[in-house]
């Protein structure tokens, strides 16, 4: 066992806390955090998959040189979707944000519930 | 023994910030979640950022400046956070209506959610089980950590991938912020009269002094401090989203301290239309004078490590900066009204 372990269990705990809370709440700010929440454990989890025994941030400075990096680094691709990931789960969050403020505007609740029309 | 003095502190720290967790979770209404939420972590922050200095001596000048922004800001944002609370009491008056809270699902629901985080939980145990650390690169990771130094001259290779070997991606992610912030406005701009005449009706029309000279203070720090993570993106950790975000928060700060601000939407869209048509500019010129679309070998790749080094990863990084820094700031301009 190591960190790496413990973060990629914590990233998937959080995935799980995130998918209970959206299924269980029926309030649609909460769903939004539920989601919220999923999204940042993915993050981790990808995080996680990227990281490498012993490795360091892959940035050649004083503490890395270009010879070593290649086997005293993490994995730089996991990152840099990192930072997609998080850039679209914020744009994403936004328009549901948007979204419940205008439903809210329609029918002074944040009720799931009260949303019926598209029911099957 | 400066090691086990430097851990203690932590722990301590570690304590505080458990304690704030817990009193979030236990605290009954806003002010008092809120006095634990802000005493009890900007003490254990302080702690464990001092635990820090005490562990890397010679990392107390900037350990020394995170302090200073925690204890300014902090205390600033509950301020905030605590007067809007009050005002919103007092809008409502006392609880006459009876409090509409929205419960959680019951029966064969919760009962079909149970069983599927339960499936799901299996099924992520099982992948945690099989997930061992790595001990090497695989040969794409590889290939890139030894290319990105010595093709495009960028120390940091996450930012050489970002803006030159994937740049393309990056693109079409600004793309979609773009569209996130039209979406929003077209979904919260249509009743913009009613929703300002509103908003003069609640009576919010001017912020408390301490938040308005907290936010004189930090303000040009945070714009300093944007600058700098966007122009030391090739360099260090950091880059385009990164200081856009926090160009952003800036602007969110000024919102805050001075509710008759307006942000200018127009000279924002004009600014995030120049910078995205560079970027553009600049991959066209990759095409032409170099290896492709947003090659970064239009222009000279200098000293490694120097300042203006890297062809065009610095300049794309403002571009990128200035466009998500506008982005970000339509769509709190829009969540405001």
């Amino acid at each position: 066992m190591t960190v790496s372990n413990f973060v990629f269990a914590t990233g998937l705990a959080l995935v799980l806390v995130g998918v209970w809370g959206m299924l269980t709440h029926r309030d649609i700010l909460r769903i939004i955090i539920g989601f919220a929440l999923m999204g940042t454990g993915s993050h981790i989890v990808i995080i996680a998959i990227g990281y490498v025994k012993n490795g360091t941030a892959p940035i050649i400075d004083g503490g890395l040189s270009i010879a070593e990096a290649p086997t005293h680094s993490v994995d730089p691709i996991p990152s840099a979707l990192g930072v997609t990931a998080i850039v679209i789960g914020f744009a994403v969050t936004g328009v549901m944000l948007a979204y419940a403020i205008r439903l809210y505007q329609v029918k002074k609740t944040l009720s799931i519930d009260a949303f019926t029309e598209s029911k099957w | 023994m400066q090691e086990l003095i430097g851990s203690f502190v932590i722990l301590i720290g570690a304590i505080f910030l458990f304690s704030a967790g817990l009193g979030m979770l236990r605290m009954p209404d806003v002010f008092t979640r809120m006095q634990v939420g802000t005493k009890a972590s900007t003490l254990g922050n302080t702690l464990v950022l001092v635990g820090i200095a005490v562990y890397h001596p010679g990392w107390s000048l900037t350990l020394l400046i995170i302090i200073y922004f925690v204890l300014m800001t902090n205390p600033i944002s509950s301020h905030a956070l605590a007067r809007s609370a009050h005002k919103w009491k007092g809008l409502n008056g006392p609880s006459d209506e009876p409090k509409r809270t929205i419960g959680p699902v019951t029966g064969i629901k919760r009962a079909s959610a149970v069983v599927l985080v339960a499936l799901l939980g299996v099924i992520f145990e099982i992948i945690a089980i099989n997930y061992s650390t790595r001990t090497s690169l695989p040969p794409l990771s590889e290939a890139y950590v030894s290319l990105v130094p010595r093709e495009l001259g960028a120390p940091n290779v996450i930012t050489g991938i970002l803006l030159t070997y994937r740049a393309f991606d990056t693109l079409g992610e600004v793309a979609v912020l773009f569209m996130v912030a039209a979406g929003v406005g077209l979904l919260l701009g249509a009743g913009e009269d009613k929703s300002e005449a509103l908003h003069e009706r609640s009576g919010i029309t001017s912020s408390s002094e301490i938040v308005q000279n907290g936010a004189d203070v930090l303000v040009p720090l945070i714009a300093i401090f944007a600058a700098y993570i966007v122009m030391h993106g090739h360099l260090g950790p950091g880059g385009g989203f990164q200081g856009g975000a926090v160009m952003a928060s800036c602007v969110l700060l000024l919102v805050l301290a001075q509710p008759q601000y307006r942000v200018e939407l127009a000279r924002l869209s004009v600014t995030e239309s120049l910078a995205g048509i560079l970027i553009v500019l600049v991959g066209i010129a990759g095409m032409i004078f170099a290896g492709g679309f947003l090659d970064n070998r239009v222009l000279p790749l200098g000293e490694f490590g120097a300042f203006f080094s890297a062809g065009a990863i610095p300049v794309l990084s403002v571009l990128l900066g200035l466009k998500v820094g506008c982005e970000l700031s339509v769509i709190i301009e829009r969540f405001r009204s």
